[in-house]
Order: structure tokens, then C-alpha cells, then sequence
């Protein structure tokens, strides 16, 4: 049994909602608040990888980060490393993938609280800073951790774009393609184990958030 | 709501917020993750992008090869097609094992080789089915009515496909069959196909058989070798493995054209002229 796939796949996976939970927050604290008449159009790309084929997203991606694309291209010329085919390559894409999985949790956890809340922090003399750290991220904490354990296992369960703009390559073989390529080499015991442990790990995780996020509401005292 | 149920809310929140063990998990997982990405020791190691039908041989020519030469083979195989636009898009292959020539001579024409491709093999086409079926009519066989459903590889991206269908259409039948027929990504998908019994038959490379042990092999014919262009199979380095492992990449090259290498081959079911 070779367990670099699922090496790589966790790292991917942590990797990436760190970096989802650092962009995500002020996107979602914008996406709340903001009255800003175009923000559908944010929230509408925000979600786009809900509905877009993920072919289609690592076809896109592909062309971007490929060696002649203009993302790839102009990293390429400046720092001289390939994009597409690699592991930062791999992280671009579960990031865009995995957006809406972070940011909607977040959004919707920031719309649920009652203004009351924000009122009663800039009525004290706390700044929007002090607000948001100490008193509305701590409110809507269920909501970061179902954000980041949803981001966490959906890029798991990425394949589509990592197959487009990984390939199948030992650097970027993740569990996922690790299946793929064992059936594809008709080495069935692999492919037997490989699934069977994200099978395990997808009801694991679920199991936690659900018991999780009753905990943590449970815990704000609504009876 | 009354006020101090609020300021016992904000309180217990503040409480919680305090102990942050969510965020002392990130910090070490972070650590930890900076850590591991620092393995700066790059082991000896040559990337080949593989054939789909290749892969078995490779397995073993790769392990012959890491024997001789302490030097890592990553594998990574696929149909030729999808290789080579992988390779287009700067995947970072040292040479390309393709399952034809069309491929190779194409990435040699577009810059991203130096040397032009080289015949390791010529691979023969078979039908195949984990039943045991009549197939001594050669590919005639395959009108019988057993066989509702063929698989043959995408002719797009995979040149076993490519000579399926030319087999196919010298020999007349593509027009009655082409309703049954199924298509694959690769070889690697038809044999996926037959083998989990999604299809009755399978028009793939001989060598798959040489990866099952005898029992598991089911039945299998030869295609007349006359009804499709031989499959010449062509490797190339490309300019990748030339740039960063020239060294490893020339052994690897050698390598494949080695009697050792020739014979594992031979096994395989493969031709070398």
C-alpha cells in the first residue's frame, strides 16, 4: 500500500481551507454587510463552482496556469516555476473549487446574528476591528468550523480539476486520481482500500460537523 | 431581549472565543505543514509519462531499472493523447512513452523535443472478454449476438482506439456494430470495462493479459494484423528531462532500447523489429 496519495491529499486539503479561512472571512463579512447594488454579481461567482462541471473550472484553469496562459505564463517568466502540473498549481484550483464551501457557511453565519449585537459593541466604543474579532466571529464560531471542515473534505473529494490541471503525476496524486489510476491498472485491492478510507472518513467527518454545530448552538443556550 | 440574557450570551461567547483551541490546532497544523515542505533533497528519480497499455510492462521495466540504476521511475499513465497535452501545457515529464508515433513526432514538431522519436515497439490489437467466448472467427467473431456491448478506446486520444476502428471499418463492420459500441478514455478504461464485466468484449492491447495471472484471463483472439496500420510505438525525451535530467533521463532512454528491456517486451506480448 503506497499512502503518499493520502499525504498529499491532506495536505492539500489543510493547505487549502487555511487559505479559504483567511480570504474567506473578510468576503463574507463583505458579502453580509455590504449595500453595495452589484454585490450579486460577487455572490453569484462566489458560487459558480457549486454549479460549473469541474471539467469545466480545470479547463479554465488549465489554460490560466499552463505554461503559455497568462497567469502561468507571467509566473513562469518572473519566478521561473511551473503552475500547472504542480502542487501550487493543485492549491489555485481547490481554492477557487472550494470557495463557496467556506465563504456561504461564514455569510450565512454573519446574516443570522441580530444587528442588535453589532449596535450594542459600536455603542460601547469598539471599533468595526474589536467588533468583528471579539464579538461576531465568536458568535458565528459553529459557522467558521462547518465552513472549514466543508471546504476541508470537498477539496478530499476533488477530482475533476485535479485530474485537468494535476494530471496523474506523483507530485499531484491525490487519493481521488489514486482510485482512478489503480482501476485504470485493473489493481483493484488499491482501489478497494483507497475508496474504503475516504468512504470513512467522508461519513467521520460529516458525523462531526453534525455534532458539532448542535453542540455549539446548544451551547449559545437556545432551549 | 432583556439585557443581561444578551450580556451573558456575548460573555459565554467571549469565554469560548478565549481558549481558541481551533486556532492553536491551525497554528500547529501550519507549523507542521512548513516543515514538511522543506524536504529540499531531491532523490535520483526520472518522471516518464506512460501509454496506458504500457503500464504494465513499464511496472516491471521501472523496477528492473530502479534495480540496475538506484534511480526512482514516476509513472504517470494515461491515454497518448492526454499526455501529450499535458506535456503541451508544461507537465513535467523527462520523456514520453507514447502508444504510437503520431503523438511524439508531434511534440517533436512543435519544439518541446530535441531528438526525433524512436520505435521501442509494435503493439498487436485483440479482442478480449472475461467470459468464455467463440473468437476463432477472427474479428468476424464480434457480430455474433452475445456480444451486446464492445469496448473500444477513444480513437480522439488513444491510438489502440484509433486502430480499433480502422480494424473495425476494413473489415466492414463498424456500420452494424457502431451502435454497440462503448468508448473509453484509454486501453486502461476498456480494460476496466471488460474486466468488471460492464462489456461483453474488448478490443485492447494484448498485453493486458500478461498482467493477470492465467486464470483471470478469460478469453481473447487476435486481430488480424493486416486489417489495421501497425501500432508503432514511440518514446522521446523531451526537452523538460533534457534541461534538468539530462543524465537520468539518457539512462532511461537507453534503458528501454536495452535486450533486458527488449524481452520483458517480448513477454508482454509486444513486437520488436
Amino acid at each position: 500500500m503506497n499512502w503518499t496519495p493520502f499525504y498529499i491529499t491532506f495536505k492539500l486539503a489543510l493547505i487549502t481551507s487555511l487559505v479559504l479561512f483567511i480570504i474567506s472571512i473578510p468576503l463574507a463579512y463583505w458579502l453580509a454587510y455590504s449595500k453595495n447594488k452589484f454585490k450579486f454579481i460577487v455572490e453569484a461567482l462566489v458560487s459558480m463552482p457549486i454549479v460549473l462541471p469541474p471539467s469545466v473550472l480545470g479547463f479554465y484553469l488549465l489554460i490560466a496556469l499552463g505554461n503559455d496562459g497568462f497567469i502561468g505564463g507571467t509566473v513562469k517568466s518572473i519566478f521561473d516555476v511551473n503552475l500547472a502540473f504542480t502542487f501550487t498549481g493543485l492549491i489555485i484550483g481547490s481554492v477557487i473549487y472550494s470557495l463557496p464551501f467556506m465563504v456561504q457557511p461564514i455569510q450565512n453565519g454573519f446574516e443570522a446574528l441580530p444587528s442588535s449585537l453589532k449596535e450594542a459593541s459600536y455603542t460601547l466604543g469598539k471599533n468595526r476591528w474589536t467588533t468583528l474579532t471579539k464579538v461576531l466571529l465568536p458568535c458565528i464560531k459553529p459557522a467558521l468550523l462547518t465552513g472549514t471542515v466543508l471546504s476541508f473534505a470537498h477539496t478530499i473529494g476533488e477530482f475533476g480539476v485535479v485530474l485537468m490541471i494535476g494530471g496523474n503525476l506523483e507530485e499531484t496524486r491525490v487519493a481521488s486520481i489514486a482510485i482512478y489510476d489503480s482501476v485504470n491498472r485493473m489493481d483493484y485491492d488499491s482501489a478497494y482500500t483507497y475508496s474504503f478510507i475516504l468512504l470513512l472518513f467522508s461519513f467521520v467527518i460529516l458525523s462531526l460537523v453534525y455534532l458539532v454545530t448542535k453542540k455549539g448552538f446548544n451551547a449559545f443556550g437556545k432551549k | 431581549m432583556p439585557v443581561p440574557d444578551e450580556k451573558k450570551f456575548i460573555f459565554v461567547v467571549y469565554q469560548l472565543f478565549k481558549i481558541k483551541p481551533f486556532v492553536r490546532i491551525l497554528i500547529i497544523c501550519l507549523t507542521f505543514l512548513f516543515f514538511s515542505c522543506s524536504e529540499a533533497d531531491k532523490p535520483e528519480k526520472v518522471t516518464v509519462a506512460v501509454a496506458a497499455n504500457l503500464q504494465f510492462a513499464m511496472k516491471e521495466i521501472a523496477l528492473e531499472f530502479e534495480k540496475k540504476h538506484h534511480i526512482k521511475v514516476e509513472v504517470s499513465s494515461g491515454s497518448s493523447g492526454t499526455l501529450t497535452t499535458q506535456i503541451k501545457h508544461g507537465a513535467p515529464f523527462d520523456l514520453f512513452v507514447s502508444a504510437n508515433l503520431r503523438y511524439p513526432n508531434k511534440l517533436f514538431k512543435d519544439g518541446m523535443a530535441s531528438k526525433k522519436p524512436k520505435t521501442y515497439a509494435f503493439g498487436s490489437l485483440i479482442m478480449w472478454s472475461t467470459e468464455n467466448q467463440d473468437f476463432t472467427d477472427g474479428i468476424e467473431s464480434l457480430k455474433s449476438s452475445s456480444f451486446l456491448k464492445i469496448a473500444v478506446a477513444n480513437s480522439e486520444t488513444a491510438p489502440y482506439g484509433i486502430a480499433a476502428l480502422e480494424a473495425l471499418e476494413t473489415a466492414n463492420l463498424l456500420t452494424t456494430l457502431d451502435k454497440k459500441l462503448v468508448y473509453g478514455e484509454s486501453v486502461g478504461q476498456v480494460n476496466q470495462y471488460v474486466k468488471s464485466g460492464a462489456v461483453d468484449v474488448g478490443l485492447t492491447s494484448k498485453s493486458v493479459l500478461f498482467s493477470l495471472p492465467e486464470s483471470e484471463r478469460g478469453s481473447w483472439g487476435e486481430i488480424d494484423p493486416s486489417l489495421y496500420t501497425p501500432i508503432e510505438q514511440g518514446i522521446v525525451m523531451l526537452k523538460q528531462g533534457e534541461v534538468n535530467n539530462l543524465e537520468n533521463a539518457t539512462l532511461f532512454y537507453d534503458f528501454m532500447f536495452s535486450d533486458q528491456v527488449k524481452e520483458i517486451l517480448k513477454t508482454y506480448g509486444y513486437d520488436i523489429k
